[in-house]
């Protein structure tokens, strides 16, 4: 038997003992015969690791149980996708998602920014102006930042001064605005209301003198600033009227109606955990979030927790329990259809993704509101994340607690 | 307490295989999760066509559920399914002649270390196409499916002894084909 046959036989664990002695001396003294064991042991290596040809296609295993009408096995090698890789993993698997997000978010921004701006009279932002210069004229204040078509009171001048009133005296579509001098007749009121009407307003010339007078003598300011469609954004929740009649300016991000949550959560998980937590990080199931006002029923924002999923899972061979900590960044639309001065309540769904897959959540729940620059927002929250293992979909699920603190810009 | 599915006999689960449909699927689930890795190299390694390896793959083991019950098997699990997926190859082979020549066997040795290893495992693979069928089969059942030559032998109806030799004279004829290369990268 030549020496290649012996080292064959030596990788393949066939040599007997006296041969693989004889083998041994012929190595420490034969280079060629040692290069030559070397490759027949790399034979066995690349056998061994040719991974690609011991794993069958996904496809191909689901062909096989489809084809047989078997329901799909759990294969005992894969497992959930470890918790390691950060943040910067979680970006650059939603990279093209969370990019999308931004730049609508961008866009819907600017839309508001000058949809405030160019529409005046129709947006949200001129009826809080509305609002202000109601409430600085009745209580007789004197302010550059009066509007042009009103007249400024000037002492030492020589014409008897004017007292001029600014009062709403009807509402349709924007405030309407009817300028009387006191001691002026009431005929040529009617006259001035006329000319300053325009035709979608032209309801106002059918106002008697009689209503017109009645409209001034009961206008209460108050009532009208607590009236529903002045207050979007006071009653979501937070977008308070933050309008300075002294600086007499609006803070951006009042004007897009974003709020801040920081909240945390107690969670009941699903089959119930067993098995400890894999971690226990500072900000254990904390969120923060960016909520912006779509409307007055409507919110979206993005969001970024640190959470626990329990997942547990069996096989043919083994029962997995994985208690995992995720960094989840999610986006939510939340609707609010019932709005009161003190609270509302709201129903909202949320969708995101961390490492080891996509979670999905529903929550009900209420915001109270103590005051205009903090609300209280408390819920009951069910989430749910899905996984894989082995090519089967899984899921986690856990219903929460949600509370925490709204703070509004 | 629930039972290992490895320490389940090849006897006992064709005799599941053989009961009720749920305790048959719950045996071929075994069957696949054990021997599917092994069979699946054996396809890929002879047709050296992915696409093929896959179709011949999935043949065997619908096959395998719908024969098994029809036949009473003695061997070994892994040997019914070597022979059902070596008929298939057989068959799908016959009409169609090997296509990769040896001026087709090119590879850039690029002497990085890293890369080395890498290298190699691809220069054998690539050389394990080019052997003839009856030298590469009893290589890819011994290397890849770990058969005994017991074994070996009667997949392919040859003698235990005929198979070592069959091994190795593959191995020495990736051996002379890798040989320039190799010794390249070494020296």
């Amino acid at each position: 038997m030549e020496y290649g046959e012996l080292i064959h036989d030596f990788v393949d664990g066939t040599l007997d003992s006296n041969l693989e002695n004889n083998l041994f001396v012929e190595l420490a003294s034969n280079q060629q015969l040692r290069s030559e064991l070397k490759q027949f042991i790399e034979f066995e290596r690349t056998a061994r690791f040719d991974t690609a040809a011991y794993a069958p296609k996904a496809e191909t295993t689901a062909g096989v149980f489809s084809k047989l009408g078997i329901p799909l096995p759990v294969a005992a090698t894969a497992v959930v996708a470890p918790t390691t890789g950060g943040l910067m993993t979680i970006l650059s698997k939603y990279s093209q998602g969370l990019i999308g997000a931004v730049i609508a978010t961008l866009i819907t921004a600017g839309v508001m920014y000058f949809a405030m701006d160019g529409i005046g009279n129709s947006s949200v932002g001129s009826k809080k102006t509305a609002i202000t210069t109601m409430k600085k004229q009745v209580s007789g204040e004197n302010s550059t930042s009066q509007a042009s078509n009103i007249p400024i009171i000037r002492a030492g001048e020589e014409k008897e001064p004017r007292v001029i009133e600014k009062v709403i005296v009807r509402y349709v579509d924007k405030p309407v605005y009817v300028e009387k001098e006191k001691d002026e007749s009431l005929q040529s009121l009617k006259e001035e209301v006329s000319v300053k009407s325009e035709s979608p307003l032209s309801s106002i010339r059918d106002l008697g003198l009689a209503s017109t007078e009645r409209a001034i003598s009961e206008f209460n300011p108050e009532r009208l600033f607590n009236d529903t469609r002045f207050a979007t954004f006071r009653q979501t929740g937070f977008g308070k009227d933050t309008y300075s009649p002294e600086l007499g300016i609006y803070d951006f991000l009042d004007k897009l109606g974003i709020g801040f949550e920081v909240t945390g959560t107690d969670y009941w998980m699903f089959p119930k955990e067993s098995v400890p937590k894999s971690e226990n990080p500072i900000l254990e199931n904390k969120k923060i979030a960016l909520v912006m006002n779509l409307s007055e029923n409507w919110q979206a924002g993005a969001e970024l927790r640190q959470e626990f999923f329990y997942h547990q899972y069996q096989d043919v061979n083994y029962l997995y329990k994985q208690y995992n900590n995720y960094q989840t960044g999610s986006a939510f639309l939340r609707w609010v259809p019932i709005n009161y001065d003190f609270a509302s309540f709201f129903g909202q769904l949320t969708y995101g993704g961390n490492i080891g897959g996509q979670v999905g959540r529903a929550m009900i729940g209420t915001i109270l509101k103590p005051s205009p620059d903090y609300s209280f927002i408390i819920g009951l929250e069910g989430s749910g994340m899905l996984y894989h293992h082995n090519n089967e979909v899984l899921l986690a699920k856990k219903l929460g607690l949600h509370y925490g603190l709204l703070f509004n810009f | 307490m629930k039972k290992d599915y490895l320490s389940y006999t090849d006897e006992e689960l064709l005799r599941m295989m053989e009961g009720s449909k749920q305790e048959a699927d719950f045996a071929f689930r075994i069957i696949y999760d054990k021997y599917s890795p092994r069979l699946h190299a054996y396809c890929m390694r002879i047709l050296n066509n992915r696409e093929e390896a896959e179709d011949i793959f999935q043949e065997t083991f619908v096959r395998f559920y719908q024969k098994v019950d029809s036949r009473q098997h003695q061997g070994s699990i892994q040997g019914f399914l070597i022979t059902i997926a070596r008929n298939l190859c057989l068959n799908s082979k016959r009409d169609k002649r090997e296509m990769i020549g040896l001026e087709e066997f090119h590879l850039t040795m690029n002497g990085e270390d890293e890369h080395e290893q890498k290298e190699i495992f691809n220069l054998i693979r690539t050389a394990l196409e080019l052997i003839e069928f009856e030298y590469r089969e009893p290589l890819v059942l011994r290397l890849y499916d770990g058969m005994s030559y017991e074994e070996i032998a009667e997949v392919c109806n040859i003698t235990p002894e005929n198979a070592r030799k069959r091994v190795f004279r593959a191995k020495q004829k990736i051996k002379a084909i890798i040989e320039p290369n190799y010794r390249e990268m070494y020296n």
